[in-house]
Parts: C-alpha cells; structure tokens; sequence
C-alpha cells in the first residue's frame, strides 16, 4: 500500500494538470462515479447487520448487537466446508477454462482476413453472453435429459452405452456447470483480447515476415506476448470472483440430489436467509465473501507486479 | 398478567366507545340486543390444533351471545365504520393472471367500489407491486418504517413484526366486527388458524384460511388407454404399479416411456401436481407433520421408520421401472411436458388438477382422449390418508398505532370478502356472469373460505343434481360448477369448451372434488400436532430442510442405500432436530 502512495506522490509532482484543462473528462465519469456510490458506497454501510441479529421492523439502530455470532454460526454450519470446496471448484474451473478458451478465440478470430466471415463469427459466439440463464437453464434442461438430444447423440455414436443423467448427477454436475457457462461467455470474454491484438503495431508482423517467420512463430513471439499485460489484468481483476461461483445459473440448474457438488455459498445463502428472512446471516456471508476476495485480489495484484512487472493501480 | 389484560382491553374498549359513537342506530335488528356484557369474550385460543377436534360444542355456546361493542351495543358487522370517511392504507400485490374490466383495476373495481360504499371506507394503496417482487416490497417497507396500515405477510415476518412490536393486537377488533361467516370459517379449522397467529393470549395478526382439500391425492390415469388394454379402476398402491406396467408393456399411445410421471419435488406438503404424495401417506409417513408417538411426545413425521418404509416403497418402484429415475431432477414442467406428449398415461394430483392441467390437457387433445380420476392409493387398512396442510399460509398484519376505526374497516372488509368468496360475487357483478371476478379483486387480496368449503360446496352441487335442493340455493361458485359439470355430462367435454372455457374449468373442479367427496367416509384425515414453527426453526430450519431433501433424493435415485435412514435421522437431530422438537414438544405440552 505504501508503494503506490510514493508512486502517486511523484506522479501528480511531475506534471501540472488543472481540472480546467481535464473537467470534461470528470464529467464522463461523474455517471460512472454516482452509480458507485448509490449501489456500492451507501449499501456498504448495510455491513453493520453482519454483526446484529437484525430486525427489519427494528432498523439499524435498535436491532440487537451480538458481536461475531453471525459468523461463528457460519463456520460452525455443517455444510460450511462443503459449499466452500464445490465455489471455489466451480469458480476456479469457470475462470481458467473461460480465460484460456477466450484468449485462443480472440487469437484464431485475429488470423482470419475475411471481415465480414470474422464479424459474422464474433456476434454469433457474443450472442449467448446475453441471454438469462432462466432461459438458458430451461434449453440446456431439455438437451441435457436422459431423453434429451445429447444423450441420444452419444449413444447412437456409441461413446456411451446408457443414458446419463447430467443434471442429477455429482461426478458430472460441476463439469457441466463449467463447460455450459464458458460456452455462453467466452465470447464475451474474448472482447478485451481482440482490443488489445489491435493495439499491436503491425510493424512487427512485417518484421518477422522479413525475418521469415511462420504462423504459428508470429503468434508465439509476437501476438501472444503482445497481450500479456491484458491477460495478467483479466486475471488480477476475475481473482476477486473466485467465490461468485454464478448463482443464476446454479439456482436455475441444480436440484436437491446435486446439493453434495453442485451447492455454492449463493444458493446455500439463499436457501437459509432469504426464504427465512435471516438478514443479518446473509450480509456476514456476504461480507466474508468480500473480505476473503479483497484479500485474493490484493495477493494477485503484488504476484502480478513481482512476476509480469505489470500494475493496475 | 390476566389483570394487565383485562385493563387492556377496558382501555380499547373505551376507545371504541367514543369511535363509535356515531352510529349506534345502524345495528343489525337480527341480533340479539342484551347490553348486560361488558365486553366481546376473548375466546381461548389454543396455540396447537386437537387432533381429534370435538371443540364444537363450545363455539357453539359463544355463539348465544350477542356481540355488543362497549357501549352494549350490539355491533353490525357489515355496518358502516363511522360517518366520516375512513381511511385504509393498504399495502399488496397485484397478481399477473387476474383480468379486469375494461378501465378498471385492483384499486378501482366494482368489489372495490362495494365494499368502499358499504363501510363508507377509503382504500389508498400504499404500494401494489407485481407478485414476484412483494416479498421485498415488504421488507423495504418494514426497514424504513413506512409500513402501510395493513398488509400481508409470511409467517417469519409475522414473527419477526410481533417480536419488534410493530403491529396492533387485533384480538378484540376481530372479536367484536367478524361476522358469523367468518367465525364459521374460522371454526372449520379447529382452532388452527387461530393458534398461529396467537402470542401470548393475543391475536397479532389475521391469518388467511384456504381449502383444506388440496392435500387430498387424487390420481389421474388415461381412461382411454386402461378401457383399450381391459384394466380395472385402480384401489391400492400395487393396482396402480399393474397399471403403469401395463402401460409400459403394451405401451397402448406407441409412445410410453415411463409409468408414472413425477417430478423432484416428490412431496408436497400444501398439495400439488406430479408429486408421490399419495404413495408415501398411503405408508403411515407424514413427512410434513408432528406426530403424536406412543409414549406421548411429538416427533418430526419425516424421521419414523414408517417414512423410512415409504422411501424403500417408491425405490422399487424406481426400480421396477415404474418411475423414471430421472424424475430426481425433473420439474413439474417437464412431468406436465411427459403427460400431454403421452410419454406417461398416469400422475398424482390435487382436486383442483381436474382443471389444471387435465382441461388444458384435453383442450389440445383429440377427442379420443381420456383422462379419469380416481381416490387411490388405499392403505392397509382400506382408508384414503390424508396429509391434512396448515390452513393459513398468508397473515394480515396491522401497523401498530392505526386507530380503532382503521381496525374495525379491515376486519369488516374481511368480513365482506368471506362472503364474496362464498357467493363469488354473484350478486354484485355488473354484467352478471359475463362480469370477470377474481379474489384479486379485494382491497386487502387473501382468501378467506372454509377450511371444508369445498366437500361442502360439491356435496351441494351434487345433492342439486339428485333434485334435493333447488339451484337457487347453491352458491355462486357453486352454480357454475353445476353448470360446467352438467353441461360436460349431457353435451360432452368438446361443446362445453366451445362455448366458454370457463364451463369446462368448472367440471375440471367439479369432477376433481367429487372423486374425492364421494368417498369422504374413506378418508383418514391427519392433523399435525403443531402446524407453527418454533424460533430455533427459523435458524435451523433450512440446514434440516437441505439436508432431507438431499438425502430423499438421494435414497430414491440409488445413490444412498436405504439403510443410511437411521444414520440419516441421528445427523436430523445433531443439526438442529433436536432443538426444534424439543421447542414443539414444549409448545404443544404448554397449550394443554
């Protein structure tokens, strides 16, 4: 923390800006700012329910203050470890998978010179980022029953002798969960590695054409380090959802028999607070959430400087 | 205690003495005018139900009488509230499926404009939010202590708003104004209704009451095909696997691939559709009650071995193939999905699935198509078990500080609106029948019928069939379930469609509730012992209610043996079991 301090300091020394020459940008983020503080800011303060048993009719002030029991209470749940162990195993699977699968879709979309085959191709695999997983759930529901498309497909071709049965079952239900969110998001993901292809100076590829390199040579030397820097930001910022293993498509998928792999700290959240009405257990799962994340992020962050040389902040 | 009681309800009497005073003159001649009482008699409410209900003869006695207000007066309970105008701020949701008349709305409706002529009462709603985003609403409304004067709530937030001391005692209000109706509604619950919304002696809230029905299982089979394959109406539980075997064999629509359809939610507790309710009551186990053991204390019905029986029964039948075992993750969609495409000629619903989704069914169908309904499974001992649900799943709470007015104009509306459910508004609708109504209509929108409002309506129905009342006589509801069924009889299901769907609901109703009315001897009626839920439940109750979900599901898709039962009920208790029982064991000793 100090180190940025003293980075900061010499930064804002160097060069003399006036908030006349720069206003309209702070305007630009002014939106940006106010939705921050109405939705991040303010609600923050909520936090103080983590440490009352919180009474709706009661409010802040005369709800009864009972210290850590909130969250004794949460460690001491007997399915504490188990949903702690199947979010972080969906939300580790989600972000590498998704983030590796992104990167090669940006660069293989990055090679093809037809423009109008390549735009074709990036809305087509943009389209599923926008759709709600209550829809989503509904299709993948039908293609995914013992009677569902995907399983006649494999039978017929033989890979499987019996039917199975995806949803309800614990050896494939994180799989599922995994490979059915990258398929809607890595599409979407890939944006932010084609942004920075572009942002590669083409001198290069001439240069290495001199050189005589191949293909494959130009993306290994100069495509993918060129987006190194990206990667390591994509990766320090996703760090801070490796808990958020995804409620809406957990909730709209899952069902009691896939609890043992399939239940997240969101849905186990939901299922004891929110249809009991416990506030205050809810905002202390929230906020442990938030604090084991801010400790994820600030970690990667210094990984990121000592390994990439690379700095968000 | 009992002194600070009596001078409570001196002080509030007092106050009504002095609201009141105004219209004195509007009492209703019927009743009977001995001003000699101090004031209403505050009922014993017991907190848990009898199981065996004998508490007539009591109700009965109150019923002598006369209620007077605290001036002796006898107390019109559909009389106006004063000669000012009162105002009632109501908070509710609206419901998707409720249509109106062209121009009007939920605040702004010929029941509304009724009820506001009758009582001289204004409704202002507070807010009046889509259904799915009510529960917030009221949240919102009760952290920021904007609450309106009235609405509805769920049970913990009843708690929740009693602990807080956020609303009105409403035991002398509802003593006072209910009128006789809604006492007999009240009444039909024994004392359930009441005892759960009772704190202390005191009544914090109105709970709704809902047809007890719905937990009768009924099941439906295709006709068509059990007459082309020769099978005979179906009684015990083996009958109905014969059935679904014989399906699967000679699979009579070429397209059969399961027996039974049913889906995840295997059972449920208030009633439903493609569900295993039957075949688990049809074993002695009640999953959703608190049942009475032989050395006297109370036990959760989804840890006896009789339950255990019931999982071991629904596995074989797993097993025989009777029941796909992907119905573990399959929705009621997909289950309603496997019916209408006849993938599966045989489910388990509610009476009201005679409508829904048995006319739906039909309606898209061809002609040859058939699909009956019959009370099954029998027991061993040659009864129908019925799981017997909590009556109220919604309570009226009112802000704590409204005036006494404001109180008596919501046990009054309430008052109409019982009488409007019983008459479905028959009299009242502009345009007669062509007139929509739905109980959406009301100011303060909950249901309020007798618990046994439907076997008494479809026994009407049925004795106006035999000639032994006259058509008059039956209630609205009830007319247009005399006429849908009649119409359907003589003319067939395919007329009656053709010209007003809504005939063909009322035979769907009609029909669901006779197969279970004409054999109301058969039935074994269960009660639970509790039907509220204790403070540790609140806390405990969702890892329990996880933790039996999952192991349920888990012994019928062979995951689990059935033998983990036992090791299943000792980590019932160590989550937090133990506790709950232990507090309904003392609820229920402490209301004796």
């Amino acid at each position: 923390m100090k180190g940025f301090m003293k980075k900061r300091e010499k930064k804002s020394g160097g060069r003399k800006v006036t908030i006349r020459q720069t206003w309209q940008y702070h305007l630009l983020m002014l939106p940006g700012i106010l939705v921050v503080f109405i939705y991040t800011i303010i609600p923050f303060f909520g936090n103080v329910m983590a440490f009352q048993n919180f009474q709706p009719a009661l409010g802040f002030l005369k709800s009864r203050w009972v210290g850590l029991r909130n969250f004794q209470r949460i460690l001491n749940m007997p399915d504490a470890a188990r949903i702690f162990r199947n979010s972080l195993q969906i939300a580790v699977g989600k972000l590498v998978l998704s983030m590796l699968l992104s990167i090669f879709f940006a660069v293989l979309l990055n090679e093809i010179q037809h423009a109008k085959f390549k735009k074709t191709i990036q809305t087509i695999c943009f389209l599923p980022h926008f759709l709600s997983w209550v829809i989503l759930a509904t299709i993948f529901r039908n293609l995914l029953d013992v009677n569902g498309i995907v399983n006649q497909v494999l039978v017929n071709i033989g890979l499987i002798k019996e039917p199975l049965m995806f949803l309800g079952s614990n050896d494939l239900f994180q799989g599922v969960l995994i490979l059915t969110d990258v398929w809607k998001g890595f599409g979407y993901g890939a944006i932010i590695f084609l942004a920075a292809l572009m942002g590669i100076s083409p001198e290069l590829y001439e240069a290495a054409d001199i050189d005589g390199a191949g293909r494959l040579a130009k993306i290994w030397h100069i495509t993918l380090p060129g987006i190194r820097t990206t990667v390591v930001l994509v990766g320090t910022l996703n760090i801070a959802n490796v808990l958020n293993a995804g409620f809406d498509q957990v909730y709209n998928l899952y069902s009691p028999i896939v609890y043992r792999s399939g239940d997240i700290i969101d849905t186990y959240v939901y299922r004891m607070s929110f249809l009991s009405a416990q506030y205050s257990l809810a905002t202390a799962i929230g906020l442990m959430k938030s604090v084991i994340s801010f400790i994820l992020i600030v970690t990667a962050h210094a990984l990121a400087r000592k390994f990439a040389n690379y700095r968000i902040f | 205690m009992q002194k600070k009681r009596v001078i409570s309800i001196l002080l509030s009497l007092g106050l009504l003495a002095g609201a009141l005073s105004g219209c004195g003159n509007d009492s209703n001649p019927s009743l009977n005018e001995d001003g000699s009482t101090g004031g209403a008699v505050v009922g014993k409410t017991p907190i848990v139900a009898e199981s065996e209900p004998e508490s007539k003869a009591e109700g009965a006695q109150e019923e002598q009488e006369p209620v007077v207000d605290a001036q002796g007066e006898a107390v019109d309970p559909y009389g106006p509230v004063s000669d000012e105008v009162t105002v009632v701020h109501v908070g509710r949701a609206e419901s998707a499926n409720v249509t109106y008349e062209e121009g009007e709305d939920s605040l702004n409706n010929y029941v509304t404009r009724y009820l506001q002529e009758q009582l001289n009462v204004e409704y202002v709603y507070d807010f009046s939010v889509p259904d799915e985003t009510y529960g917030t609403k009221v949240a919102m409304s009760i952290a920021s202590g904007e609450m309106p004067d009235v609405m509805n709530v769920n049970y913990s937030q009843m708690v929740q708003l009693v602990n807080a001391d956020a609303v009105e005692d409403m035991t002398d209000a509802f003593l006072t104004y209910r009128s006789p109706g809604l006492k007999q509604c009240f009444d039909s619950t024994n004392g359930i209704a009441e005892g759960l919304v009772t704190f202390n002696g005191k009544m914090m809230a109105i709970p709704d009451i809902q047809p007890g029905m719905d937990t009768t299982s009924l099941v439906y089979i295709r006709g068509d095909w059990m007459d082309e394959l020769g099978l005979d109406a179906p009684e015990t539980l083996d009958d109905i696997i014969d059935i679904a075997k014989a399906f699967l064999e000679k699979n009579p629509g070429g397209n059969v691939t399961d027996g039974i359809a049913a889906s995840k939610d295997f059972h449920q507790a208030n009633g439903g559709c493609f569900h295993l309710n039957g075949v688990v009551w049809s074993q002695d186990a009640y999953p959703g009650l608190w049942l009475e053991q032989e050395d006297g204390t109370y036990v959760s019905g989804a840890t006896t071995p009789e339950m255990k029986n019931a999982l071991g029964v629904i596995r074989n039948m797993v097993e025989e193939g009777v029941i796909d075992p992907a119905f573990v993750v399959r929705d009621g969609d997909q289950a309603l999905e496997m019916v209408s495409t006849g993938q599966a000629g045989i489910f388990f619903g509610s009476w009201w699935s005679g409508q829904w989704p048995v006319v739906s069914l039909l309606e898209n169908a061809d002609d040859s198509v058939r699909w009956d309904c019959f009370l099954a499974p029998f027991s061993k001992e040659g009864k129908v078990n019925v799981q017997k649900k909590n009556p109220a799943t919604t309570y009226i709470v009112v802000k704590k500080g409204v005036s006494e007015e404001v109180k008596e104009a919501i046990v009054k509306t309430i008052n109409y609106q019982y009488d409007l459910d019983q008459e479905q508004a028959w009299d009242i609708r502009p345009n007669g029948m062509d007139s929509p109504f739905s109980w959406h209509y009301y100011p303060i929108n909950v249901l309020h019928c007798d618990y046994d409002a439907k076997e008494k309506q479809i026994q009407a129905v049925m004795d106006c069939i035999d000639g032994k009342i006259e058509f008059d006589d039956l209630s609205g509801d009830g007319k247009t379930w005399y006429n849908g069924y009649t119409t359907v009889e003589k003319d067939g299901f395919r007329k009656a469609v053709e010209t007003n769907i809504s005939t063909a609901n009322a035979w769907g109703w009609a029909r669901g509730a006779w197969a279970v009315q004409s054999q109301a001897d058969k039935m074994n009626d269960k009660y639970s012992v509790y039907y509220g839920q204790t403070p540790s439940s609140e806390e405990l109750g969702g890892q329990i209610g996880t933790m039996q979900s999952e192991f349920f599901l888990q012994v019928l898709s062979g995951e689990v043996p059935l033998d983990d039962f036992d090791d299943y009920v000792e980590r019932w208790y160590e989550q937090g079991g133990q506790t709950i029982t232990d507090e309904v064991n003392e609820a229920v000793r402490a209301a004796q």
